[in-house]
Order: C-alpha cells, then sequence, then structure tokens
C-alpha cells in the first residue's frame, strides 16, 4: 500500500465532503437538531436539578448521528465509477486498497470532526444555557462517549460503503442505506420484540433470545455502553436505564468500561469485520467501464 | 504471398528477446471473461511497439483493444502469457508501469467539482511531485493542451473537446515515455479532433513519447501512426506500417495505376500498355488511363511508352486508404 497515495486520497475525499453544498446543508440541519434537542432536553432536565451527563440527548444523538456514516459513504464508491473518475484514477500509480483505503480514511477522519463537533455543541449548549456544571471527571467521560459515538458511526459508515460499491446507482445506495438506518435505529428493537412474543409467547423482558438477538444491534451496544441496559422498544433508544453506562457516575469510568466491554469490542468489531468486507467487495469488483 | 502467411510472419516470427528498442512487448497475451472463461477478449496476442513511435491499434468493436491497453496498465491480469510496458511486467510490476506511463482512457471522467488546475494538482500528488515544480508543469500542460484559459474553471463546465483535451494533460502529468489513448477523438468535432492529433503528433516529435492508440476513426490513424495492427474478435490480424499492409495487398490484389501520356494518343498508349506483360486491365477515363497490374511494372511501362515516342506526365498508384484496407483485411479474416 502507498502510504502517502493514502492521505492524498483521504484528504481529496474529506475536501470533495466539505466542498459539496449538500452534505453542508445536511451538516448545518444535523447541527441544528442536536442543538435544540439537547437545548429542550436539557430544559426538562436541569428541572429536575440534573447533572451536565445525563443532560445529553443520548436518545437523538443514537437516532440521528449514524446519519453521519450513511452521508459519507453512500455514493463514495458508485459515484466514481459512475463518472469515470475511477477509471482515469486507476492509471495512476495506486494500488486499488489505496483508494479504498482512502475513501476511509478521509471518511473517518471528517466523521470523528463531526462527532466532536456535535458533542461541542452538545456540552457548550448545555453550559451556556443552564450553566450546568462541567466537572473534571466528566470530561473523560466525555471523551468515552466520543470515542464510542465514532466507533458507531463508522459502523454505518462501513455498511454504505459496502453497499456503494455492490449497487450500480447512487439514488439506490441512498434507499438502501435508509431503509437500514430505520430497521436499525427506529424499528429493530420493536419488530424484534413483538417477533420474539410471537413465536415464544415469552414477555420481552424474561426472553433469553431476544437478548441474544438484540446483540446483532450496534444501537443496542451503543445503547447499553452509554447510558446502561436499554430498552429498544419502538423509535429506539430509551432512558430507561437499570444498570448505567459510562455516564453513570456512580461508577469509575473504568468500572463502567469494564462492566459493559462486551458492547466496546462489539463497537469496536463491527466496523473492522465491515471494513474487511468492503475491501473484499471493492478488489473483486470491475470498477473499470 | 498471401495475407495469412504475410501476417504470421509479421505477428510471431520478429518475436525476440527483450531489448531497449521495445516500448511494449506483449508475448502470447490472452484473457478472458465469463463465469467459465468462455469470451474470450483477448487470444495470444504478440506484439512489439518500438520507442518513440505512434502505433495505432485498430478494430471492430468488441476487438479487444481496450481489454489489451487494461491489461498493458495493470488494470487487468492476463490469464495467459506475458507482456513488458518498458520493461516491466504488466503483473507483478504495475506501479512501475503507472509511474512511467499515462492513460486516456474511454470513458474518463474527471471531478467536476474541482477546477483543472485543482485536479491535475491532485493527480499530481500521486506522483508526489514537489510543489513548485507541480504548479508550473500544471500551467505548461494546460498551455500545451489550449487550456491555460480554463485552468481556474470547474471541469464541470467543460466542453467534450475541452474534456479530452484536459485528459490529454491528466495523462501528460508525470511526463510519461509511453501515452495510452482509447479513442482520444471520439465525440469531439471534426476541428476539436483535428487539434488533438496535432498534440498527440507534437508529444511524439517534441518530447519523443510513445504513443500507442486506439481508435476507430481510420483517418486519424492514417494521419498520425507510423505503424498499425488490425485486431478482431481478440485475434491480431496484421501488423506493420501502412506501406507494408498496402503491400500485402499488392501482392495479392494487385495494382491500380493512373497515367497521363503527352504526345501520344490515348488509344496509342493503351494498346501499348496491353501489350505490357502483367497489364490486367485498362480503360480510358477522359484524359486518364487507369490500369490494373498483378505487380509493380512502373519501370516496364515507363519504357514501352518512351520508346512509342511518348512521355508520361503522370503516373500514380491509386493507394488504398486505411480504410478500405481494414475493411478488407476483417472481411477476409
Amino acid at each position: 500500500m502507498k502510504k502517502n497515495n493514502v492521505f492524498v486520497l483521504a484528504q481529496k475525499e474529506a475536501a470533495d465532503h466539505l466542498r459539496d453544498p449538500g452534505f453542508l446543508v445536511l451538516l448545518a440541519t444535523y447541527t441544528a437538531i442536536i442543538f435544540a434537542s439537547t437545548y429542550m432536553y436539557g430544559s426538562m432536565e436541569h428541572q429536575n436539578n440534573s447533572t451536565l451527563l445525563s443532560s445529553i440527548n443520548i436518545q437523538m444523538i443514537s437516532r440521528f448521528t449514524p446519519l453521519i456514516g450513511i452521508v459519507l459513504g453512500f455514493d463514495a464508491v458508485v459515484r466514481e465509477q459512475k463518472s469515470g473518475s475511477l477509471n482515469v484514477l486507476l492509471t495512476h500509480p495506486l494500488f486499488r486498497d489505496n483508494i479504498l483505503a482512502g475513501k476511509l480514511l478521509g471518511s473517518m477522519l471528517l466523521a470523528a470532526s463531526i462527532i466532536i463537533f456535535s458533542v461541542f455543541v452538545s456540552v457548550g449548549t448545555l453550559l451556556i444555557f443552564f450553566g450546568l456544571e462541567l466537572r473534571e471527571t466528566d470530561l473523560l467521560r466525555i471523551a468515552a462517549f466520543t470515542l464510542l459515538t465514532f466507533f458507531y458511526v463508522v459502523i454505518f459508515l462501513g455498511i454504505a460503503i459496502l453497499i456503494s460499491t455492490i449497487v450500480k446507482e447512487a439514488t439506490d445506495s441512498l434507499t438502501y442505506n435508509v431503509v437500514i438506518w430505520l430497521f436499525i435505529c427506529i424499528l429493530f428493537g420493536a419488530i424484534l420484540k413483538t417477533l420474539v412474543s410471537i413465536f415464544t409467547g415469552q414477555t420481552p423482558n424474561e426472553s433469553v433470545l431476544l437478548t441474544h438477538l438484540l446483540n446483532l444491534s450496534p444501537l443496542h451496544h451503543y445503547g447499553e455502553a452509554i447510558i446502561g441496559r436499554a430498552d429498544l422498544s419502538f423509535m429506539g433508544v430509551n432512558m430507561e436505564s437499570t444498570i448505567g453506562g459510562i455516564f453513570d457516575t456512580r461508577y469509575s469510568l473504568s468500572q463502567c468500561l469494564r462492566e459493559f466491554r462486551m458492547n466496546i469490542i462489539m463497537l469496536i468489531l463491527m466496523p473492522v469485520v465491515l471494513f474487511i468486507i468492503d475491501f473484499i467487495a471493492f478488489l473483486r469488483k470491475d470498477l473499470t467501464l | 504471398m498471401n495475407m495469412e502467411i504475410r501476417s504470421t510472419e509479421l505477428e510471431q516470427n520478429k518475436i525476440k528477446p527483450r531489448t531497449d528498442e521495445f516500448a511494449i512487448e506483449t508475448l502470447n497475451l490472452s484473457k478472458s471473461f465469463g463465469k467459465e472463461k468462455e469470451i474470450r477478449a483477448v487470444k495470444n496476442l504478440n506484439l512489439q511497439v518500438k520507442k518513440g513511435e505512434v502505433f495505432g491499434f485498430i478494430g471492430p468493436n468488441g476487438a479487444g483493444k481496450t481489454t489489451t491497453m487494461k491489461m498493458l496498465i495493470g488494470l487487468l491480469e492476463p490469464d495467459e502469457g506475458s507482456g513488458k510496458v518498458e520493461g516491466f511486467d504488466i503483473v507483478r510490476e504495475v506501479i512501475n508501469i503507472r509511474e512511467q506511463t499515462g492513460m486516456l482512457p474511454e470513458p474518463a471522467g474527471f471531478y467536476d467539482n474541482l477546477t483543472a488546475r485543482q485536479n491535475l494538482r491532485f493527480y499530481a500528488k500521486l506522483y508526489n511531485i514537489e510543489p513548485d515544480i507541480r504548479e508550473k508543469r500544471i500551467e505548461n500542460l494546460l498551455e500545451t493542451v489550449g487550456l491555460a484559459h480554463a485552468i481556474e474553471q470547474k471541469i464541470g463546465g467543460f466542453s467534450t473537446g475541452m474534456r479530452k483535451r484536459f485528459g490529454l494533460a491528466q495523462a501528460l502529468i508525470n511526463e510519461p515515455s509511453v501515452l495510452f489513448l482509447d479513442e482520444p477523438t471520439s465525440g469531439i468535432d471534426p476541428l476539436g479532433a483535428q487539434r488533438m492529433r496535432k498534440l498527440i503528433k507534437d508529444l511524439n516529435k517534441s518530447k519523443g513519447v510513445t504513443v500507442f492508440l486506439s481508435s476507430h476513426s481510420m483517418e486519424e490513424v492514417e494521419e498520425i501512426c507510423d505503424r498499425i495492427a488490425i485486431i478482431s474478435k481478440g485475434k491480431l490480424l496484421v501488423i506493420g506500417s501502412i506501406e507494408e499492409l498496402r503491400d500485402i495487398f499488392r501482392e495479392k490484389e494487385g495494382i491500380h495505376y493512373l497515367l497521363e501520356i503527352q504526345e501520344l494518343s490515348l488509344t496509342e498508349a493503351a494498346k501499348i500498355i496491353k501489350n505490357t506483360e502483367g497489364v490486367n486491365a485498362l480503360e480510358i477515363q477522359d484524359r486518364t488511363l487507369r490500369l490494373h497490374a498483378k505487380m509493380n511494372i512502373r519501370t516496364e511501362i515507363a519504357k514501352a511508352i518512351k520508346k512509342a515516342g511518348g512521355t508520361i506526365s503522370m503516373f500514380e498508384e491509386e493507394a488504398m486508404n486505411l480504410q478500405k484496407l481494414f475493411l478488407k483485411i476483417i472481411e477476409e479474416k
């Protein structure tokens, strides 16, 4: 792999997104959603004398942040192939895996920047409008939260790039990605609970099968790691945890990380596996026109 | 000698061990597609392209031209056979080949949201070209291809002709010694095509760049190529200069001559020529005699006319253009 060319491609990928007016509009919308939802949630929590960490609107973040990964990746390969620019790019001195590595790296850097920015917006909103206290220990928990959110988003980036490699049209890729997002982030828990109830006759709370099946969802692992055992009913993560996640200040951060290590491992493993599949699909595909 | 034997000689017998003489060499290069490799795109292709020549690679649609080019630049791996570009193996040394070559593929897409300068800057970075050298080179290249005025314009606004010329500039960003051009003038108007041809010729002359060009325009190939290869259904049919290809047909089908004669009536001249050995047919067309001979009998005719007191004011061979040669070769094979 030619490292220099991977960075050149990554730089271009990130710059392309930042030059794209559509992407900037989506970014602005996302920031507005984060700000508004944090403000609304914060004002509710403020009345209950909550801490800064418990005032971060995880439900909104877990639902909408995956869209960053989708927007960054849904047309990454198919757009270049359709336009013929991949045809030209491949005639220059780089390996095929350089191209995908560059795209992934560029998108990941941009995703990281956006997540960090959105965390700043969330925390900033709570600090400025509600005067909540930011303790030193909170900083580490916020850093861990940012990192886990990054892995969570990168899972959707991996899925988006995979679909972009397989399909022939960018619009198809967007449709499939949105369907997957809806399924994972909005409907998965509800569908699963319903199916388990119908087929096993058990209530969701007593079903071991449901617990196993929930492990397939990145949202489940993300939700558990951040806020503890989550209730994944309709509309995604609900804040009815019984065991706190990394935001549970009753325990030290290291205790929380140990408690939810399996969720964290899954959040790291899922993108790695997806990236491997992405590379295999990309290297096997006839990319020339 | 029939064409089959001649072309076989040209294809097979000239294969020599690698020397510095050749920019491109292939030996029994083959490529098939399909689940069971049932579609043979290229079959046992043997080519040698000399350094510094403009080599035309022509054939009907689906003949295997683009597949061959893709194999030569390492975009496709051959199933059998081998090849070298500038001495580098087309399977094991792909990156070295791409460092040494430039290619304008068909179709060629660029980054429409970027300006001409930004596009070329991106490609230049892939070669690690120093920034100051890179910027100068970008300006020079765009000047060369006549796009200096559009350096800060987005590619998305370029016409087809401008895009083709830009494509040539991107292929030259690394100052290649071999240039692969896949139908460089397709889709552009005659004026644009002429401009492109001139650019290719100038590049070849001024910088000694070896050009490997595929085209459907026989006029273009005839105008700029030193040698050509005709390929059909993945198989090389003939290879050589256009004059060499004409020779094949001269030997096979004879030669047509046009003559204008002074100091003798056309009827008298016709009688004399008809009696010359080797003349197959003769007809009078206005003030010209058109004759068909089995072989080159220029000297014999000139002698006979001179002996009869006539003077030849025009004696031309009706040379077969590449279009006709191409069609005949394809039909025969």
